[in-house]
């Protein structure tokens, strides 16, 4: 446990086990997140790869075994907290808020974050209570922040407009970044489908995460948009200072840009290590196609 | 200007034009009381809009909050009738405690709304609906059994202290809270629960909190006009909250468009206007008051036809999810979507 | 203690007949996944036909063994071609569209049955919607102790017998049709998946048309016994019975056929015991009452599966 509270640790899972009822979809899963890491989890259908996400993202609480975020331990509690502390991911199936515009969903996920540090609501001394064992204290203190919030929205004071300004001008931001900006007042709906997904992108990249777990953002795109979502997310990595893990099937992608693999089958974890490594491993070839494997040796 | 002044020009608008309204109409009881009912249906079903336009969470029994705050303002009331403010005239010092009065019964049913809000957090859809649909019948039974509140005969003697200006100037709170609502965070919020509420929660919006917090807002208001009905009825009866009271305002939330604020308001106005011309029409064209009741009872039935026709017809309602607002040219006027 | 036995039959045999009108909620439920709201006021309808029907027969041919079938028959025959017509025309089209826009459609639905029944109309002499006023039910079977303990310490009524016979009968046939038969095989598959059901061959149009017939064929039965026991008839009968059977149905785990059974007869019990032990006024906020409690802990139900979303 003390190895994980090292301080440039991200993301930090130990030994994390998913069980539901009779069926264990995760064993003693492990991984090590790090600003600036590119890393990709891979495994053939039904490995396990999303119950991974949930049960870090705090979806699924794990049977056992232990999730730390930045620091701090967060098994069990609920995916809004540990959006808070860090994580931001994106789905497998896309999950956007169609029928909002790809401005507001990018809004959403953008928090309110104008009280000043000097304030007992700060959000900033809310967390450091938390960390402190202070957790009741917290939750009421940010509940009642939160009701002087919507006063401060029914008055519409200078305050409130402040925020509502900041929040739209990062949404554009953000859509700009991820090529979206002519298409900030659409909605969500009628996007094409590779849009959309860089919208989920976008929407999770505004809740200021260090660390971003992308399921499957390739899935259903061209050789060339795949291509340029490779270099998207080597920008955004770097752009934003983040810890970067992704779910992917498409091979060459994964090896393309993942500087470190961990390969699930079954819910156990096979073989973890660079891409080389990785591909030459005996039992992942196996996992993947039972004996040879033209694909992983393209 | 400081923002907060910038937002109370509404009001500052509002209540020339709604005195002027008063004055114009003292000598027209009819349209008056006529307009008292339409405000209320229209407070109403503003409020549930929150909860069932705006969040998605299907609640059938906002009746009941209007109850508990037609009540709670009409015990209020009463008890304070016999006092007032020794240093303000007599008429102002009765609105300043029927103001009072209003506030407590709203509160109370903000916190019945909370009560309710709580047990919703694990339900969905059909559940939802049932316990909110029990929640107002057990609301009323508990009336109709307690002696403060006079039983099934209700609760009599009320004063009358609501005029057009007052009940009006409700309204255009509501209103006007429900707009600013829906432009800021919070509003966008309770939109994203709608829309997927997992991946809202994986945005860092606390579901949980908001769907109660939805509750409360919506619950105070309704209060709100239930204090506002009570005080020109004068009898407060367990009838006037049922369940299908609770449906019309319903029908109002749906056909005016879920989670739209303005359909909210024409939906409410039509619906509560049309009946009543019906009624006249019938009246005056049979003269027989028979006849003209059959109307009120078809009403009911029509207003369940009404929703079947209306989900299978046009389920989004006259106004969908859009504002008048934010369409042109009222876009300029009204300074869309803030 | 012969008081606290009498409550339990009562209470049991109220459970009954709330049962079988839980049976249609949790069947159709099972099939479409949609709550049918207009469920208790179907049973309403086929309670009116029954009215009617006995009214024609007289006196007494309505008492005879086969009167008294024929009541049956024809008000279970009314409600099926009602529930037919309702699936048909109210929710079929809406199939595909979010659980949102069914369900206002079953409220509205609910409400517009009930309410028209409260128009009293009539078309030259005949009545053909019966109005608000309270009726009393022919006494097709006419109230006789069938066994006293004491004295009459503890009664057993007929019509109690009789009804718990029927539902007992009705409930035994409905668990073999659901389990023993082809149809109750494609029942079942359309309730796990109803389009991969459809692409096995299944005709899920005419399973679900069939499902709700046979509910609503038991709602009518139910609908009877019910009159038999309070005697008097309104048209927003359906309306409370509906919601309480349903609450039957949540109880026991929505879309579990033993389930609502369960829950049936807890409800009766619990209702039957705070009428008897506390005050009848609040005979309708038990139900909701109840619900809520058991909401409140396990929201699935007591034997309801916990079905989670896939994220």
């Amino acid at each position: 446990m003390t190895d994980a509270l090292r301080s440039d640790s991200l993301l930090h899972v130990d030994n994390a086990t998913m069980q539901f009822g009779g069926l264990t979809a995760l064993t003693s899963f492990c991984l090590d997140v790090k600003k600036g890491d590119l890393q990709g989890l891979i495994g053939p259908n039904g490995a396990g790869k999303t119950t991974a996400f949930n049960v870090m993202t705090g979806v699924y609480a794990p049977t056992s075994g232990n999730i730390v975020v930045d620091g701090q331990r967060m098994n069990g509690s609920k995916p809004h907290r540990v959006n808070r502390a860090g994580l931001a991911r994106t789905f497998q199936n896309i999950r956007l808020f169609k029928d909002l515009t790809a401005a507001d969903n990018v809004r959403v996920a953008c928090l309110v974050d104008d009280r000043p540090p000097s304030s007992i609501f700060n959000r900033a001394r809310l967390d450091a209570r938390r960390r402190n064992g202070q957790r009741v204290v917290a939750h009421a203190l940010d509940a009642v922040g939160n009701y002087l919030d919507w006063w401060r929205t029914f008055l519409q004071t200078s305050a409130f407009r402040r925020d509502e300004e900041r929040i739209t001008e990062t949404a554009h931001r953000l859509l700009d970044v991820m090529g979206l900006g002519h298409r900030k007042d659409e909605l969500a709906r009628n996007l094409p489908y590779g849009e959309q997904r860089r919208l989920e992108i976008a929407r999770a990249l505004a809740t200021s995460p260090k660390v971003l777990l992308l399921d499957e953002p390739a899935a259903g795109m061209n050789t060339r948009e795949k291509a340029e979502l490779m270099t998207l997310i080597r920008k955004i990595r770097d752009d934003f200072d983040l810890g970067v893990l992704l779910i992917e099937h498409d091979m060459k992608l994964v090896m393309g840009i993942c500087e470190k693999i961990t390969v699930l089958d079954h819910g156990e974890t096979i073989a973890v290590g660079t891409a080389v490594e990785v591909k030459q491993n005996p039992k992942v070839i196996e996992a993947y196609l039972g004996v040879e494997s033209k694909e992983l040796q393209a | 200007m400081p923002g907060f002044l910038r937002g109370l020009v509404p009001f500052a608008i509002a209540v020339p034009v709604l005195l002027l309204v008063q004055w114009a109409t003292s000598n027209a009881p009819f349209f008056v009381i006529l307009s008292l009912t339409v405000g209320v249906n229209v407070a109403l079903a503003v409020s549930l809009n929150i909860v069932n336009g705006m969040t998605g969470q299907f609640s059938i029994g906002h009746a009941g909050f209007m109850a508990v705050g037609a009540y709670i303002a009409g015990v209020v009331s009463k008890a304070t009738a016999v006092f007032g403010i020794s240093f303000l005239p007599e008429l102002i010092s009765d609105q300043v405690l029927y103001s009072v009065s209003l506030v407590v019964g709203a509160s109370v049913a903000g916190l019945f709304g909370f009560l309710v809000g709580l047990p919703s957090l694990r339900l969905k859809g059909d559940y939802l609906a049932i316990v909110t649909l029990g929640f107002g019948e057990i609301i009323r039974v508990v009336v109709q059994n307690t002696e403060v509140f006079g039983r099934a005969l209700g609760l009599s003697g009320v004063p009358q202290r609501t005029t057009l200006f007052s009940c009006w100037f409700v309204v255009v709170i509501v209103v006007v809270v429900a707009r600013r609502i829906r432009g800021s965070s919070h509003g966008r919020a309770l939109l994203a629960i709608r829309e997927d509420e997992i991946a809202a929660e994986a945005m860092g919006v606390n579901t949980t909190a908001y769907k109660v917090r939805a509750f409360v807002v919506a619950s105070f208001f309704a209060g709100l006009a239930g204090g506002v009905f009570a005080h020109y009825q004068s009898i407060v009866a367990p009838s006037s909250f049922g369940f299908v009271k609770s449906m019309e305002i319903v029908v109002m939330v749906v056909a005016g468009g879920l989670g739209s604020t303005t359909g909210a308001v024409i939906a409410a106005v039509l619906l509560t206007l049309l009946p009543e011309a019906l009624r006249s029409a019938f009246f005056a064209f049979t003269g027989s008051a028979s006849f003209a009741e059959k109307a009120e009872q078809i009403r009911m039935p029509i207003y369940g036809l009404l929703l079947v026709v209306i989900m299978l017809v046009r389920p989004q309602g006259l106004f969908g999810s859009r504002e008048l607002w934010d369409m042109q040219p009222f876009k300029r006027w009204l300074g869309g979507g803030k | 203690m012969s008081e606290l036995v009498q409550h339990i039959i009562n209470g049991l045999a109220a459970g009954t007949i709330y049962a079988l009108v839980a049976l249609g909620y949790t069947m159709v439920y099972g099939v479409l996944k949609l709550i049918n709201f207009a469920h208790g006021d179907v049973m309403m309808v086929g309670v009116y036909v029954g009215y009617a029907s006995a009214k024609q027969m007289g006196r007494e041919f309505s008492q005879s063994f086969l009167g008294i079938s024929l009541v049956f028959l024809m008000a279970m025959c009314a409600c099926a071609v009602l529930g037919f017509l309702i699936e048909r025309f109210a929710y079929r089209p809406l199939r595909e569209k979010p659980k949102l826009t069914s369900l206002i459609t079953a409220i509205g639905m609910s409400f517009f049955i009930s309410y028209s029944f409260q128009v009293e109309t009539k078309i030259g002499d005949v009545t053909v919607l019966p109005g608000a006023a309270p009726k009393a039910f022919p006494e097709i079977i006419k109230p006789t102790e069938w066994l006293v303990f004491g004295d009459r310490d503890i009664v057993i009524w007929n019509w109690q017998v009789v009804s718990v016979v029927i539902a007992v009968a009705l409930m035994a046939a409905l668990q073999y049709l659901v389990f023993r038969t082809r149809f109750g095989m494609a029942m079942r598959a359309v309730s796990f998946d109803h389009k991969s059901a459809g692409l096995m061959g299944i005709p899920v149009d005419r399973v679900i048309a069939l499902t709700f017939m046979l509910g609503s064929a038991l709602a009518a039965g139910a609908g009877l016994l019910y009159a038999l026991k309070d005697t008097l008839v309104q048209p927003l009968m359906g309306v409370t019975v509906g919601l309480k059977a349903f609450v039957a149905a949540v109880i026991g785990g929505i879309g579990h056929v033993p389930g609502a059974v369960v829950g049936a007869l807890a409800l009766g019990l619990v209702e039957e015991f705070v009428v008897g032990y506390g005050s009848s006024t609040w005979r309708d906020a038990v139900a909701f009452a109840f619900l809520i409690v058991v909401l409140l802990f396990k929201p699935e139900g007591i034997f309801g599966k916990v079905t989670a979303e896939k994220v």
